[in-house]
Parts: C-alpha cells; sequence; structure tokens
C-alpha cells in the first residue's frame, strides 16, 4: 500500500513537471523563435521577390524630416510599381502635395518625368533592371525607396548588409497572418512584417535612422500584390508629351562651385 | 479716494494685458512668417533627410563619416606628399607609400558605395547650397494623399523675373550675375547654379 502510494507521487511528480516543460517549449515556439529562423525567414522573402518575374505593388509610404526647429514632419507617398525581368520597370508616385511623376525603364533608357512641371530627364541604361536600379539610385542619384527589395539578387543584398534579426511574433493585425521580425545593418535598424504562407510578400516596413539628428524613420506599408500582372508593352514605353520639356539629371551636371562674390568657377569643372 | 486707487490698479492691469496681447501677436505673426517663408524648400519645411531614401543603409552613420574621414585622410596624404617630394629621393619613397595608402582608401570608399548603393547619394546632392528652387513647390505635410489634392505649382524660378538664355537645348536663367539651370534632382526638378553658358 505504502509502495503503490510513493509511485503516485512520483507518476503525480513527472506528470506535472511534463506539462510544465511542454507548456514551456509550445509558449518558446509561439512568442519567439531561434535567430536562425528569423534570417531565414527574411532571406526567404527577398528569395521569394528576386524569384518573382512579374509583379505589380502598391506601397503607401511615409518619412520623417526633421527641421532645423528640432521639429519633425512627415511626408506621404504612394507608389504603384510594374517590374516585368529583366529589364522592364515603371513606378508611378504621387506625393502629398500632388505631385506625380512616372519612372519608365525599357530595357535601353530610363525616363522620369515630373507632371507637374512639365519636366522630363533621360538617360542611356542598355542592361537588367538591378543594373538600372543601381544607376538610377547611386549614379543619377534618384529617390526610389526600397529599391533593395525589387532586385532580382534581393536575398543577397539583404543577407550582404543585415548583421542581426529577432523573431517578434507572429500577428494577424495587419489583416493577414504575419511574421513581424526586428534587425539592423550597419546604419539602419528596420522591422519588417513578412507573410506567413506560400508567399513570403512584405506587408509592412518601418526603417530607422538611429545616427540621425531624431532618428527618423521611413515607413511603407504594401498592398495589391500581383504577381502575375501581364502588363502590356506601352506601359514600359516613355513618350514626352508635347509640351514637356527636357532637362538633365541634376546628378550629371558639372559640379559648380561659385566663387567668393558670386564669381563664377572656372568652365568645365567636372566632379 | 479709494475708488481712484481701485480705477488706477485696473487700469494698469488692462494696460499690461494689452501690452501682453499685442506683443504675443507679434511674436506669432514673426513665427507665421518664418513658417511661410520658403527656406530652399517647400512651404518652408525641408523635405530631405536621410528617411527619405527609404534605404537600408545611410549616410548619416558610418558611411558619411568614413566618407568624410577618407577625404581628409586624401588631403592629409596629398600635403604629406607634397613636402615629401621637398625632401629628395627619401622622401619620393615617402611619397609614394603615401600616395599607395590614399588610393587603397579611396578603393576603399568606392567599394564601400558599391555595397551601400541605395544609400542616398542623390539627396545629399540636393542638399547642397547649389540647389535653390524645389520644383515640388510648396509642399505641404498632410496625412494622405487624395484625389481631390491639386497639382502644386511647377518648379518656382530661382528669381522674380530671370532672363533666359537657351544653348544648346539647356535654358540657362540669368539672376544678377548668377546663372542657373533647371534639372532633376533627387525628389523631381530643381534649379541649380551653374557656369554661365557658354560663349557668355
Amino acid at each position: 500500500m505504502r509502495g503503490q502510494t510513493k509511485w503516485t507521487v512520483w507518476l503525480g511528480a513527472w506528470l506535472c513537471a511534463a506539462s510544465v516543460l511542454t507548456a514551456g517549449f509550445c509558449e518558446a515556439q509561439e512568442a519567439g523563435r531561434s535567430p536562425s529562423d528569423a534570417r531565414a525567414l527574411l532571406l526567404g522573402m527577398g528569395e521569394f521577390l528576386g524569384k518573382t518575374q512579374q509583379l505589380s505593388v502598391t506601397v503607401r509610404a511615409a518619412y520623417d524630416t526633421v527641421q532645423a526647429s528640432g521639429q519633425k514632419v512627415e511626408w506621404n507617398e504612394v507608389r504603384t510599381l510594374t517590374l516585368s525581368r529583366p529589364d522592364r520597370l515603371r513606378v508611378e508616385s504621387e506625393r502629398s502635395n500632388g505631385t506625380r511623376s512616372v519612372v519608365v525603364f525599357d530595357g535601353k533608357e530610363i525616363s522620369t518625368f515630373d507632371q507637374s512641371g512639365r519636366v522630363y530627364a533621360q538617360a542611356a541604361q542598355p542592361g537588367g533592371v538591378d543594373e538600372t536600379l543601381v544607376y538610377f539610385v547611386r549614379d543619377l542619384g534618384m529617390r526610389l525607396p526600397l529599391a533593395v527589395l525589387f532586385m532580382s539578387r534581393a536575398a543577397s543584398e539583404l543577407e550582404r548588409r543585415v548583421r542581426a534579426v529577432e523573431y517578434v511574433e507572429r500577428t494577424g493585425i495587419l489583416g493577414a497572418p504575419a511574421h513581424h521580425l526586428i534587425g539592423r545593418t550597419d546604419t539602419v535598424n528596420f522591422q519588417v512584417w513578412i507573410s506567413d504562407g506560400e508567399q513570403p510578400l512584405p506587408q509592412r516596413i518601418v526603417l530607422t535612422y538611429p545616427a540621425a539628428p531624431g532618428q527618423p524613420q521611413f515607413r511603407a506599408e504594401f498592398s495589391a500584390w500581383n504577381l502575375a500582372p501581364q502588363p502590356a508593352d506601352a506601359l514600359f514605353t516613355f513618350t514626352p508629351p508635347a509640351a514637356a520639356s527636357k532637362i538633365p539629371f541634376a546628378a550629371a551636371l558639372p559640379q559648380y562651385a561659385p566663387g567668393p562674390a558670386g564669381a563664377p568657377a572656372k568652365k568645365g569643372a567636372t566632379r | 479716494m479709494r475708488s481712484r486707487s481701485w480705477f488706477a490698479a485696473c487700469a494698469t492691469v488692462l494696460a499690461f494685458t494689452l501690452l501682453g496681447t499685442v506683443t504675443n501677436d507679434a511674436r506669432a505673426q514673426r513665427g507665421g512668417a518664418r513658417g511661410g517663408r520658403p527656406g530652399g524648400q517647400g512651404g518652408g519645411f525641408s523635405s530631405e533627410g536621410p528617411a527619405a531614401s527609404g534605404a537600408f543603409s545611410s549616410r548619416s552613420g558610418s558611411a558619411a563619416a568614413q566618407g568624410a574621414q577618407t577625404r581628409a585622410s586624401g588631403g592629409r596624404a596629398s600635403a604629406q606628399e607634397s613636402r615629401a617630394s621637398a625632401q629628395g629621393t627619401a622622401g619620393q619613397n615617402q611619397a609614394a607609400r603615401q600616395e599607395a595608402r590614399a588610393g587603397a582608401q579611396a578603393g576603399r570608399q568606392q567599394a564601400y558605395e558599391d555595397e551601400h548603393w541605395d544609400e542616398g547619394k542623390g539627396l545629399a546632392i540636393a542638399a547642397t547650397g547649389a540647389v535653390v528652387g524645389r520644383a515640388a513647390g510648396a509642399m505641404t505635410s498632410a496625412t494622405a494623399t487624395s484625389a481631390a489634392t491639386p497639382p502644386p505649382p511647377p518648379a518656382a524660378a530661382p528669381c522674380s523675373n530671370p532672363t533666359l538664355v537657351p544653348v544648346g537645348g539647356v535654358t540657362y536663367s540669368q539672376c544678377g550675375s548668377t546663372w542657373y539651370t533647371q534639372a532633376y534632382g533627387a525628389s523631381g526638378p530643381v534649379y541649380v547654379q551653374s557656369a554661365p553658358p557658354p560663349g557668355s
């Protein structure tokens, strides 16, 4: 009788311990995954985007600028991006002040047109979308937020930059199940919400610039993802409107340094 | 007598109150003028900054510092190189070493820029004093775009009545003795201070 009681106590203790351990393990699975999982999710998103041959998406973005007074101003914009690899890209933008512009790459030239000013700039750019994105942003000095995500090598671009990634939680607060990750590069802290499912697409991204005064943020929400848009060729053809004027890219102008008292600098100075 | 004292006290309080109101109004007006005066960017508010790039790299962090350091190092190397060449043959070897070091630093800087191509170099160009007119016009800090938002006015001229001189497909604007060219900047058309047109 005494032996049976002892055995029952031991069994009960083991069951309690097992249930506590199991509950803890399940909670850990739910609340926080290992760092390797977080990195795999991030790079999986990059690989999926990079392998997608055609896509269109609407990006509603906002970013902060810190004024001289220290006060932040939030600027808003909406971009619709249509991509057809290897060498077609169109980005239509509308800023919060009503300015509309379009960027078109047709495999030979990249053109950008400002509708309110009725001016456009154009540069020869043979090659694919990847080279063109780098040329447009780095060499022509133009804005194209989150350009990295639309390269075919998005995964390797992210892998090279990202120093740490952590899993925050699984959430459905944005409308569809998503993995919420945080991470950092050398100079940027980021958060990303990636759809949980067959198509690991970004739902939302927040970038924070910690070294900049006021630590401004860039925030973007993605919607209307279409991975089979079948765009017409005309979408990637830029025909300047009749009344539009062609102007150079500012980055392509020779650098000009005015002399003292407004005296012109020597001609032909190049950067 | 007592009523006179009360009257004087009330009048004094009223006078101070009115004076305070006028002073506050003046401050408010000055503040309003500051807020509304174009400051080279739309609406007097700057719309340029590190976050505008939406990039996974930023020049505000180590990149800008590294660039400045590299440029400074390059300058120091050049100065040292000049001193070394004046010291004869032994100095020439030192100058060659300095030159090689400066070249290596420039190479590293180039490699850094290749790797962090999205960090918003164009915004740095836009931030230079050479850019005077934002084509976007008065940009507001509205929280959302709307189909009803009226389009902004076209690019503001660099001065009220510039002399326009078209040369070789480029229109130069002259304001006094200063010349400008319209160009496409990071976020739209801008006026950039330029050299005079050829032949002027």
